[in-house]
């Protein structure tokens, strides 16, 4: 799980030229796309880091199939660099792509572009409170865009108590009137944003570098922590799970990891019956569990786990791989008990999922 | 009868309740209350080393007329209150305990994570061969020690103990052959180098050379440089060149440049290494071909690309024998041409040296333009300068064995280029450790293992032939790289910055094609001395990574290669 900007380098990261010999320049053909009636799943492909070849992948779990680059073959043009997260909002997919400062609005069923948000620093997700009122967080600006998503606009900003160098904000859960937040990148720190006036009105701490936000069936909080790493200007602890009560803003370290473990990409069945996560391997463990589980519930076997999403109507398990983090990712369908189901290819870097409801 | 029955049916609810849960059953049958278990460890999760004994004995409560039963991996393996397990392989074993009374059943699921022993490993350069020394000059011996746990050590000359000290100074006045031992223990073992040291006086120090090959072809016309890729000693040595049976040469130079005349011939060359009273020999066979002999004009039926790899010697990185591995030359060799023809992966050549050599079904003709591609993963701020050299199969006999030609690269004039910069690693002892490196100019270090990377070795296991080292050599490029960040307190971003042109994996301004990489000429190549090859041809291309350099979190300076294709047919397609 290293989305760190400095390990743009790692040999899999990168890669103009290679984006260049296996990708087309400039406007190509449009092709046409009918996803009418089916649910899907988009896997957002979030390619090298200054490499240019994010990519979007979409799924039909009906009938096992998966078609590649459908944002550029749908559109005649690259969807750009280092796509973060897709959300999807009254029949519009927003795709966000980090390094391009960009979010693109598509239609779900033809995956064409309906409209773009552009003067993003660097935008992380998306989060829609109304048809006309969205926020989005960024990883090195320490605002939070208020966006018109009608009009594609930028509206106004949330300024974060960040330092500087540690503005990132990331995942968004919304109870109530607040938005809660957790700041990943050399932070440890969830914040909570009354939307009613656009500001931040509490934080809450929690461990290093809070990866991921769900929140369970109890509407009770959950993020898990990578940890960091040594030198890292946040600090260096064990990776963790923590609850966090919105009502009395506590967090509690449920889970600890010892060693050098990472946790990441937290997410819970369509219930909030169970938490979901990865930390090498696959694990599950129910929000009221007392003990955590001693087995994962899918094992890695020389895998590369890198994204993760429960379908929230049937609670099968996909996991994306990114292998190399070079060559095209694959990602694994399991059912709920972990039994693999099917298997497929998808762009390079696969970091995050997007369910098409029917 | 009916009691019973019914009482195992119980049972076996709560069994298949507890299984359920995975934790221990609360609920009370028959008036008795059920069991309890209490872990010592209340995670469930036991760790114990490999041939170490583990005893889980819980704590029970309500247990009275209980019957235990243990799992392992789903079989049964023990019927008593507590379980002895010995861990013999590493990984993760789970352990089911289920304690059944009257009162019912509970149930817990353990894992017992194997770990490997991690005694610690020694790297000591050089003790392979042993060291000479001169009498009353000291040696000081710095062993590189990885260890995770507490280590002692202990020196020892000739089975008596000289030193409790991580390193240790060598001092003897005594001409003779003295036998040194270097142990580190930990709890976990206890790790060991016995090496010789030769003490002697200053006229007795061993000298010599070492080559890398003794037969050379050369094309009629051209010259020929024959040196040693080593020495040793050799301050005061005078070295003496004799062809076919004429002295040509005497002095202290340990090169000799052969200068081929218009005839194919075969000529043999000595060399003589002469100090102190004793000589060292060594005798070449240098063989003059026609122009032209192996030359392979390109057809229609040509292809673009190489189509063989005759050597993938990586010097060790994070790449290597990541996703891939290879026990032998070959092995390697399969790999690398399986992965060029993949247009989507790569070959990473690890640090300063680590060479590619391919060939192509045909000869690649000089043009006017650029001959040559060879595609990377650079862009702009992230180069990984790779030297490229070109041979012509001047003997016709379809092997890499002719002379390779550096192709000049705008840096060729820098005073910080190193020439005839050679690099040894050394193979670790352990798996999981960094690999310790000397170079021929007297400066080394570590190539740091990175925690993000899970392979047991980034030092590949094929290069050194079950041997305890294997050295890498070529042309040094400087280290120009910084961390913008520095100074200001957040995290590490390495700026690696390009060479302008004529090197692989370099972002390049005015010698690249975005479809197929860096761009090189044939006319660019250049014999040792910087003197234009003027080559009409090429059959074989080597890549060599070209910096010896550690980028903090990003790790080592490593050139990647792609793919590489003659150019001119490139166009073509």
């Amino acid at each position: 799980m290293f989305r760190v900007p400095c390990l743009r380098r790692a040999f899999g990261a990168a890669l103009l030229l290679l984006t260049a010999g296996c990708m087309e320049y400039g406007p190509t053909a449009e092709e046409d796309f009918s996803a009418v009636g089916a649910r899907g799943l988009f896997v957002v492909n979030e390619g090298n880091f200054n490499g240019g070849n994010a990519s979007l992948t979409y799924y039909d779990p009906a009938t096992c199939e998966a078609a590649q680059e459908v944002f550029r073959r749908a559109n005649g043009m690259l969807l750009g660099d280092t796509a973060q997260s897709m959300t999807v909002h009254e029949g519009t997919g927003w795709i966000v792509v980090n390094n391009s400062g960009a979010i693109y609005a598509i239609d779900l069923e033809t995956f064409r572009v309906k409209g773009r948000i552009e003067g993003l620093t660097s935008p992380r997700y998306i989060h829609f409170l109304s048809d006309d009122k969205a926020y989005v967080t960024q990883l090195w600006d320490r605002r939070i865009c208020i966006v018109d998503p009608r009009t594609f606009r930028i509206t106004g900003y949330i300024d974060t108590p960040q330092q500087s160098g540690k503005e990132s904000t990331e995942q968004m859960v919304r109870i109530g009137r607040y938005v809660y937040t957790n700041c990943w990148s050399y932070n440890n720190r969830i914040l909570v944003i009354d939307t009613e006036t656009d500001t931040v009105c509490d934080t809450i701490e929690v461990g290093v570098q809070p990866t991921s936000l769900v929140v369970d069936r109890h509407g009770m909080l959950w993020t898990a922590t990578d940890g960091g790493y040594e030198g890292n200007p946040a600090g260096h602890e064990a990776a963790a799970i923590y609850r966090i009560d919105p009502e009395r803003r506590t967090a509690e370290r449920m889970w600890e990891f010892p060693g050098d473990r990472r946790c990441s990409e937290l997410q819970t069945d369509g219930t909030g019956d169970a938490l979901y996560f990865i930390m090498e391997d696959i694990w599950r463990v129910p929000v009221d569990a007392q003990r955590f589980p001693v087995r994962p519930l899918i094992e890695a076997q020389g895998t590369l786990y890198y994204g993760l999403t429960v379908d929230p109507v049937t609670s099968e398990i996909y996991v994306a791989d990114a292998i190399d983090y070079q060559q095209q990712g694959v990602v694994r369908r399991y059912s709920a008990d972990g039994v693999a189901v099917d298997e497929f290819r998808a762009g390079i870097i696969p970091g995050a999922f997007c369910w098409k409801p029917l | 009868m009916i009691r019973t029955l019914l009482r195992s049916a119980w049972a076996a609810a709560a069994l298949a309740a507890a299984a359920l849960s995975g934790c221990n059953s609360d609920e009370e049958i028959l008036g008795r209350p059920a069991p309890e278990i209490i872990l010592s460890n209340p995670s469930g999760v036991y760790a114990v080393k490999t041939g170490r004994e583990l005893l889980i004995a819980p704590e029970y409560r309500n247990a009275e007329e209980a019957v235990y039963a243990w799992l392992l991996d789903g079989e049964p393996c023990g019927d008593g209150p507590a379980y002895r397990f010995v861990g013999e392989e590493e990984g993760s074993r789970y352990l089911d305990l289920r304690v059944t009374t009257p009162g019912g059943t509970a149930a817990e699921q353990l894992r017992i994570d194997v770990e490997a022993l991690t005694p610690p490993y020694i790297t000591l350069p050089g003790a392979a061969e042993g060291f000479d020394v001169a009498a009353g000059t000291e040696l000081h011996l710095a062993p590189v020690v990885q260890e995770t746990l507490p280590a002692t050590f202990a020196w020892s000359v000739d089975g008596t103990e000289v030193a409790a000290t991580r390193e240790y100074t060598f001092v003897r006045t005594e001409r003779g052959t003295y036998t040194l031992r270097f142990a580190a223990t930990n709890e976990d073992g206890t790790e060991h180098v016995e090496f010789a040291v030769r003490v002697c006086s200053e006229e007795e120090l061993p000298f010599g050379w070492e080559f890398d090959r003794t037969e050379f072809g050369v094309t009629t016309g051209r010259t020929l440089t024959v040196r040693p890729v080593s020495l040793r000693n050799e301050a005061g040595a005078e070295f003496v060149w004799t062809l076919d049976g004429t002295e040509v040469q005497r002095g202290t130079q340990s090169q000799y440049v052969f200068r081929a005349g218009g005839e194919p011939a075969t000529h043999t060359l000595e060399a003589a290494m002469n100090k102190g009273g004793q000589s060292l020999r060594r005798q070449f066979t240098i063989t003059v071909h026609p122009p032209k002999a192996g030359y392979r004009p390109a057809t229609s039926a040509s292809r673009a690309a190489c189509n063989a790899v005759y050597a993938f010697l990586p010097a060790p990185g994070q790449f290597v024998q990541f996703g891939y591995s290879a026990a032998t030359m070959e092995e390697a060799c399969a790999h690398a041409r399986k992965t060029l023809e993949d247009p989507e992966a790569g070959l990473s050549l690890g640090a300063f040296g680590g060479t590619l050599v391919v060939g192509f079904d045909h000869s690649i003709d000089r043009a006017e333009d650029y001959e040559l591609a060879i595609q990377g993963n650079p862009f702009e701020g992230s180069s990984e300068p790779g030297i490229v050299w070109v041979m012509q199969d001047e003997n016709g006999n379809g092997l890499p064995d002719d002379t390779w030609y550096e192709l000049k690269g705008s840096a060729w004039d820098d005073p910080d280029v190193v020439r005839g910069y050679a690099v040894t690693y050394y193979r670790p002892s352990g798996p999981g450790t960094d690999v310790v490196w000397r170079d021929n100019r007297g400066g080394g270090g570590i190539l740091p293992r990175l925690e993000f990377h899970t392979q047991d070795y980034f030092y590949p296991l094929w290069a050194d032939d079950g041997g305890t080292s294997y050295t890498l050599r070529g042309t040094l490029l400087p280290d120009r790289a910084y961390d913008q960040s520095e100074g200001t307190g957040e995290d590490e971003y390495w700026v690696l910055p390009d060479f302008g042109w004529g090197y692989a994996d370099n972002w390049s301004a005015e010698a690249m094609d975005p479809d197929h990489g860096n761009l090189f000429r044939i006319a660019d190549a250049v014999d040792d001395a910087g003197n234009p090859a003027d080559l009409e041809y090429i059959d074989f291309v080597k890549v060599q990574t070209a910096q010896m350099a550690v980028h903090g979190r990003i790790g080592e300076a490593s050139t990647e290669v792609f793919a590489i294709g003659d150019y001119t047919l490139l166009r073509r397609k």
